[in-house]
């Protein structure tokens, strides 16, 4: 019943044949980094400060947020977190960078999640998916290696607000890639130096999940795929919330690439005009009015901007995404939420005609 | 040649274009029902309003300065609705002038599509209703078909909204004909079995929201049953309340016009409710007996309030909530 009421978009997946293809490896051998530790013989040895040592010597990015492993895992620590999830949520479509190495090195990623956790102090595991996946090729099970596989139901966007637990846990997420990076380095004592990446869109000949080298090109990348013809927009990221590429030769992978899009559309931008018929209302799933803070946003218009709370916006896309009028809704949106944020960031200054803003906004309440 | 585009990259298929197409869709299936009731006059009559709401549109947007465009379809929309509120018998000039002033006064003066304050389609009608009374409120009786061009010569029977407006007691309540639309009344306004099935059509196809019609009508009924304007049952009262002038047609096509009504949910609903009882208000106590298009034209004026109202109280509940973090 949640999921009738949810906000948020039901949007086609197109995970396949990405995700049931085999991982690919796009590496070479020379770029493998040993850490200042020894590889690890009897993991029951093992201790929590241990483990946090290794996730911070190999310099594991979590690519869920971009925050260093290390980080992450004392933070949780400290709070005392009472679960791990293992977050192979994927909710956009076309990615399946997360869900794919999930399954193709199973083992790896299940043994991080277990040092994580070990780290953290014991707490409850759990792997999380994506319900929502219709075209699936590959069999989801229950279990994998006896820890429970949890389906996130919702509308997209899933990731930032899935409901993990019934009761007031304090929930550690940790991407999938960040956790098979974990295993190996206490396994093997490597640094990380590669990425899961999903390439896929509708220029590429061979849709596949590749583990990349952190640093190579996104052209190199796209090659490794074979392009069907010359795409016309390529994108690092998710299709909602990716930005891009205009210079593949120079651009490069990071650690926080998930995905590598390439599309070809023929259709022409087409723009009309704002006929307010609140479908970017019923859709947000932060509960905005985006209609109205778009037309504030262009207009510049703090005060409304401030009421209407345009710093709350996720930028998940979803109110572009439905607009009819096909206005560029969530990037303004984005846009002016960051100025008010820098507006009551208070180590800045205010500009002189934001802080009248300011005053009239005061006067106004 | 790559270029750079602001996420999302893919978009949903519906445009406005689509959402004007769905209500030209259930626009012609009640054209086909007038063109049942009262011959080929009515889709002429359509066909004409069409003409005349081109030219304004061209002649509105090149005096503005934007560009001309064939995916514009909103025009269209006024254009059709306005002879469906109208008689059959309602003469070429009359439609004309009733388009004319609701796109060159009531529309494009505001800023054209998306940014007008009122209903042009209803302005359109008040407009009418004020200047030519006795041509608006006359109806001929359907199935006889009339003919195509000139002026009507037969008899104009009057609607059960006139009875009850003068306070008399309606005859020839029989449900079923009232339903069908086999009633003096405006052309596209009385068959409430087919307006019902669009409204369905358009609340499936998420082109309006369903808050608007159902709230609007159930408050009409409400008000319908609880204060009769004249000794007849409670039920018979709601039927020709309902059934009788365009209240269910202007519910489905004018009410919920994007442009002119509130975004949120909960804003819509007591928006509707609003206009439902200020709607019956102008039935009991206004001049003319179909005085919707009135109401409609005020209500529009304070639809955004509902929208601001929400908002506030909403931006409070998640100021606490910040609070809390």
């Amino acid at each position: 019943m949640a999921f009738l009421f949810s906000r948020g978009l039901i949007l086609e997946q197109y995970k396949e044949p990405a995700l049931s293809r085999d991982l690919r490896a796009f590496t070479s051998p020379s770029a493998v980094r040993s850490i200042g530790l020894p590889p690890v013989e009897d993991p029951s040895s093992l201790n929590a400060d241990t483990i946090i040592a290794y996730a911070a010597e190999a310099q594991i990015i979590d690519e869920r947020d971009g925050l260093p492993l290390e980080e992450k895992l004392r933070a949780a620590r400290l709070r005392q977190a009472t679960l791990v999830v293992a977050d192979a949520i994927d909710d956009e479509p076309y990615v399946s960078s997360q869900l794919n190495p999930l399954f193709k090195l199973s083992q790896q990623a299940v043994g991080g999640l277990r040092y994580a956790a070990q780290a953290v102090g014991e707490p409850k595991i759990r792997i999380a998916v994506y319900k929502n996946l219709a075209d699936l090729q590959l069999h989801i099970p229950n279990t994998l290696y006896d820890v429970r596989i949890q389906r996130i139901t919702g509308k997209y966007p899933v990731e930032t607000r899935a409901k993990l637990t019934e009761g007031p846990e304090q929930t550690l997420l940790i991407g999938t890639g960040a956790l098979i990076h974990l295993y190996r380095a206490i396994h093997y004592a490597v640094r990380q130096t590669t990425c899961f990446v999903t390439v896929a869109g509708n220029c590429i000949a061979n849709p596949a999940n590749l583990e990349v080298q952190i640093g190579a090109s996104f052209s190199q990348v796209l090659e490794r795929c074979g392009l069907i013809e010359d795409p016309s927009r390529i994108i690092s990221g998710g299709p909602m919330t990716g930005i891009c590429i205009t210079d593949p030769d120079e651009e490069t992978v990071g650690a926080t690439t998930r995905a590598v899009l390439a599309f070809k559309n023929d259709r022409r931008d087409r723009n009309y005009h704002c006929i307010g018929c609140g479908h970017c209302v019923r859709v947000c799933p932060q509960g905005l009015m985006p209609v109205y803070l778009y037309k504030a946003a262009v207009t510049g218009n703090v005060s409304v901007l401030r009421r209407f709370d345009a710093d709350l916006c996720l930028s998940c896309g979803t109110c572009s995404y439905v607009c009819p009028a096909k206005l560029d809704l969530s990037y303004q949106i984005r846009r002016a939420g960051s100025l008010i944020a820098a507006l009551d960031d208070p180590s800045g200054s205010p500009q002189p005609e934001a802080a009248n803003e300011e005053a009239q906004y005061a006067q106004n309440l | 040649m790559l270029k750079t585009y602001n996420p999302p990259h893919i978009r949903g298929r519906d445009s406005n274009k689509t959402m004007m197409d769905d209500v030209l869709i259930v626009l012609a299936a009640i054209y086909l029902m007038a063109c049942y009731y009262y011959g080929a006059r009515a889709a002429v009559l359509g066909l004409f309003s069409l003409l005349v709401a081109i030219l304004c549109d061209i002649v509105c947007k090149l005096l503005m300065g934007e560009q001309l465009s064939l995916r514009d379809h909103s025009s269209a929309v006024t254009a059709l609705l306005i002879p469906l509120l109208l008689p059959a018998s309602v003469s070429y000039t009359t439609v004309a002038t009733a388009v004319v002033f609701a796109l060159v006064v009531v529309k494009y003066p505001f800023g054209g599509v998306g940014n007008n304050l009122f209903n042009p389609a209803a302005g359109g009608i008040a407009f009418v209703c004020i200047c030519f009374p006795r041509e608006v409120f006359g109806y001929p009786t359907p199935l006889e078909p009339i003919e195509i061009f000139g002026k009507f010569e037969g008899r104009l029977l009057y609607s059960a909204a006139y009875t009850l407006k003068a306070g008399g007691i309606p005859t020839g309540g029989d449900f079923m004909e009232m339903l069908l639309g086999n009633v003096a009344g405006p052309m596209g306004a009385t068959n409430a079995l087919v307006v019902c099935a669009c409204l369905l059509y358009l609340i499936v196809r998420r082109t309006v929201h369903w808050q608007a019609p159902v709230c609007f009508l159930l408050t009409c009924a409400l008000y319908a049953y609880l204060f009769p304007r004249v000794a007849i049952s409670s039920w018979l009262s709601v039927m020709y309340e309902l059934f009788s002038g365009y209240l269910i047609l202007g519910a489905i096509f004018m009410l919920t016009d994007p442009v002119t009504s509130p975004k949120r949910a909960i804003a819509t609903a007591l928006y509707a409710v609003f206009a439902g009882g200020v709607t019956m208000l102008f039935r009991q106590f206004g001049g003319f007996e179909e005085s919707f298009a009135f109401s409609l034209l005020l209500c529009n004026a304070v639809a955004p309030v509902f929208d601001y109202l929400e908002e506030r109280i909403r931006h409070q509940i998640r100021r606490r909530q910040r609070a809390k973090i």
